[in-house]
């Protein structure tokens, strides 16, 4: 989480940015903007990316927040950090993306990935990086996580990516979720403990063997 | 979300909920985690150590799989399309052109149009003069009027009837006119027959 400068230097530019586009200067007003983009992108696409689960929708996920953000920007209140707000727009997207997948894959049976659950080829090809093995396991372990915090539901799952992955505090995430603060530390108690149980149940095999 | 009294009497030792608990209070305040417990059993320090360093891992490895998955040239690519797609929209709408056939625009040539005008004036002229040569013959000519003859049960119309026609006389006149002059035909005529004849046998 960006530290209190970079909230005041990004209050600062989004404001700067809202002049421009009502003046008119919409080339600085692109410019400037771009420096925001910049600061929040790798953030926004970590988040993303933990909602969503592939590259491709990440990035049209986080290209159709930043464009949401710019083209609403006069609606933006500097009381409220940019980082804030344009989070929430963010995961609105990303739940809107989730739920739509939900419904097509209703209908739609996708095609399976390779033989190891590969996507890419440059994967398959032999490196230097760790050993096939090391990879199985470290992919196996993060597919189990993935999975037990799919199960969770959506609200639990937002708190606990935004408190546990990306460091927000229960105020923050408070106003990124619209939720109360407390209610903020309800659910990440209950996603933790939720969590431990799913991924316990799933190492059990492991242990016995 | 304090933990009851019973649970703390009951099993001596913390377990996960509870970790889950403290380790809640602790990350919502920012503060380090701490329980009275913890300072005087070291069995539940361990544990507790391995709780945070399993969620530790859990955290590390997600932020390490999305890094992964969105490398920096992703990242560059994504911020072009960003700011594409901001110009792109900012851009007023532009009107394309329905796809359609050249039309030849007709050359006005000054000497058609001249023939045209002139071919015009002609007809209207034609016209006119038709109606005038018509309307004046048509004065001439002594025009047979109906008689109208008044009847005490309703006024009808009594139209005159022409004369009826005497076919005979008209037969002569025909064959009259038809006589040839010349003396050396008059023979030949005499062998064709009449008219008159034809209509004479058939009565």
């Amino acid at each position: 989480m960006a530290g209190s400068p970079g909230r005041e230097a990004d209050g600062v530019a989004a404001s700067a940015v809202k002049a421009m586009q009502a003046e008119g200067r919409l080339a600085e007003a692109r410019e400037r903007y771009a420096e925001l983009v910049a600061r929040h992108q790798r953030r926004a696409s970590r988040i993303a990316f933990h909602y969503v689960r592939d590259s491709a929708e990440t990035d049209e996920a986080v290209q159709d927040a930043f464009v949401k953000a710019y083209t609403h920007l006069s609606t933006f209140r500097e009381e409220l950090p940019f980082e804030v707000w344009f989070t929430r727009i963010l995961i609105n997207g990303c739940l809107d993306r989730i739920k739509a997948r939900t419904r097509r894959e209703r209908w739609v049976t996708s095609m399976p990935d390779g033989p190891g659950g590969e996507r890419n080829f440059a994967e398959r090809t032999p490196g230097h990086g760790p050993s096939p093995e090391a990879q199985l396991l470290s992919r196996e372990r993060r597919r189990q996580v993935a999975e037990a915090i799919a199960k969770l539901p959506d609200r639990q799952r937002s708190v606990f990516m935004l408190s546990h992955y990306e460091g927000c505090t229960s105020r923050e995430v408070s106003a990124m979720t619209g939720l109360n603060e407390s209610t903020v530390r309800v659910h990440l108690f209950r996603a933790i403990r939720k969590l431990r149980v799913l991924l316990s149940e799933g190492a059990a095999p492991d242990r016995e063997k | 979300m304090n933990v009851s009294i019973i649970s703390r009497i009951s099993t001596p030792h913390l377990g996960d909920e509870t970790f889950a608990e403290l380790w809640t209070n602790a990350t919502a305040e920012r503060q380090p985690l701490s329980h009275p417990h913890l300072t005087e059993c070291a069995e539940c320090r361990l544990r507790l150590a391995s709780f945070t360093s399993w969620l530790d891992e859990l955290r590390v490895d997600a932020v390490a799989e999305a890094e992964e998955a969105i490398p920096a040239e992703r990242l560059a690519n994504q911020r072009s399309q960003i700011l594409r797609r901001i110009e792109a929209g900012e851009r007023p709408a532009r009107v394309i052109a329905f796809p359609r056939q050249p039309v030849e625009t007709p050359v006005a040539i000054p000497a058609r149009r001249w023939m045209v005008g002139v071919a015009a004036a002609c007809f209207i002229a034609g016209v006119g003069l038709g109606q005038v040569l018509d309307l004046g013959s048509r004065l001439l000519q002594p025009v047979e009027q109906p008689r109208i003859v008044a009847n005490p049960g309703g006024i009808v119309p009594n139209v005159a009837k022409a004369s009826p026609v005497n076919d005979e006389a008209d037969l002569e006149e025909l064959e009259a006119a038809a006589t040839p002059r010349y003396e050396a035909l008059r023979a030949y005529d005499n062998f064709t027959p009449r008219a008159a004849d034809f209509v004479k046998t058939s009565r």
